[in-house]
């Protein structure tokens, strides 16, 4: 089967065929597309179920915020309340050594806007990692806007893949990367 | 039979929201809704469930043929199409890059069904097979002997692509897909994240392996002397 042979097989196959092509290839197509089609599955339009199960995966991959909170039973609340104080001592000794938690806002025209209550934070935290994982990235402070940027080397580096993956940021398929981070309550 | 209940339990709620009106998402209103971020992502992924589960449902219901892996591919799409929204460049229509992006974790879940094993040049074909690739086409009978004869492959040709399908749904489906939509070289390439080299090794079992799953309708069409 020379190469050329499969060139041929492949145009007919997917219809660009010409004369002297592949007979084998064509009638492949022709039986191909007689085929009956699968027998068609009930899908509802609109099924608030498969809604709200959209909507669940989606919190969990961090797309969107966690949901408003439940009622929840005294026994609940309670066991809440010792844990929130188990972690009000906590966050108190780690709040000058931890960067808060940023929020994947969106993304136009190749700028990934992260929303945290400390940019300049957040910004120093990802040019460290980048640089960590081999990436030199610029940080720029300029008119109220907090960000950085970096040139990515292509295919992206799973160690980069993976950086860009724990702040929810969009791999860039150019390998340019634009980040743009607000406070919130900042357009 | 289960498979068909399956399908029924997820369209369980078409009677009761008939009435209710589905916002069309269109690209215009994905890019600005991925440009907002928050709570325009919410509204735009329901109005992505509306406009788009359906028809990929469908589409992925026929590549996995198992309702649950369906389901759960299409809302997995509908995921990674949020992560990767900034990527889209609104070049083309919505539906065309979410395909893409579909095929990708359909293969993805193929793979890991599957393991690929090569098969040797010629497999399950006698040589007098492979020289007889034969012309097939189905407008050309002339007398009712030739028409019942075409029936007769037809037959044979939907038995041998169903236990190919069932067998090995990673080359069954690609070959499909080529069918489809007139996949290149390269753009098989794109799909399946390989290079053009092992592409092209690829698309080379996938006809060893037509041949093989198909040998019966081969033969059918070298005995009735439809040679080249």
């Amino acid at each position: 089967m020379s190469a050329d042979d499969q060139d041929r097989w492949l145009d007919a196959l997917a219809g660009r065929d010409v004369d002297g092509g592949s007979q084998e290839g064509r009638a492949l197509r022709e039986q191909i597309r007689a085929q009956p089609p699968p027998p068609l599955a009930v899908v509802a339009e609109i099924d608030p179920a498969r809604e709200a199960q959209l909507i669940a995966r989606a919190r969990g991959a961090a797309l969107l915020p966690a949901g408003a909170p439940r009622r929840l039973s005294v026994a609940r609340v309670a066991l809440m309340a010792a844990a929130l104080a188990g972690v009000a001592i906590g966050v108190n000794t780690l709040r000058y050594t931890r960067v808060p938690p940023e929020t994947f806002r969106g993304a136009a025209n190749g700028v990934v806007e992260l929303e945290t209550k400390d940019p300049r934070a957040l910004k120093l935290r990802l040019i460290q990692e980048l640089k960590d994982a081999g990436v030199s990235a610029t940080g720029y402070e300029r008119l109220d806007r907090v960000g950085l940027d970096a040139d990515l080397s292509l295919p992206v580096a799973p160690n980069v893949r993976r950086v860009l993956k724990q702040h929810q940021i969009p791999v860039p398929s150019d390998g340019a990367l634009v980040i743009e981070i607000h406070a919130p309550g900042v357009p | 039979m289960h498979e068909h209940r399956k399908e029924l339990i997820y369209g369980y709620q078409a009677d009761s929201c008939a009435l209710q009106a589905v916002n069309r998402l269109d690209k215009n209103t994905f890019i600005r809704a991925c440009r907002e971020g928050g709570a325009a992502i919410e509204q735009a992924l329901r109005d992505l469930d509306r406009t788009f589960f359906a028809k990929l449902y469908r589409s992925s219901l026929q590549t996995l043929r198992d309702a649950d892996a369906a389901r759960d591919l299409v809302q997995d799409t509908f995921i990674k199409v949020w992560q990767r929204c900034v990527t889209f460049r609104g070049d083309s229509e919505l539906l065309p890059w979410i395909n893409v992006i579909l095929r990708h974790g359909a293969i993805e879940r193929l793979r890991q069904r599957h393991s690929e094993v090569p098969l040797e040049d010629d497999q399950g074909l006698t040589g007098e097979v492979v020289e007889s690739i034969v012309s097939l086409s189905l407008e050309s009978h002339d007398t009712p002997e030739q028409s019942a004869q075409q029936r007769e492959r037809a037959e044979v040709f939907t038995k041998g692509w169903r236990r190919f399908h069932k067998d090995d749904p990673l080359h069954a489906n690609v070959m499909a897909w080529i069918v489809e939509d007139g996949l290149s070289n390269d753009e098989i390439a794109q799909l399946l994240e390989r290079s053009p080299g092992a592409t092209r090794e690829f698309i080379s079992q996938c006809r060893k392996r037509a041949r093989s799953y198909l040998a019966e309708w081969y033969a059918l069409a070298a005995a009735s002397g439809e040679t080249p």
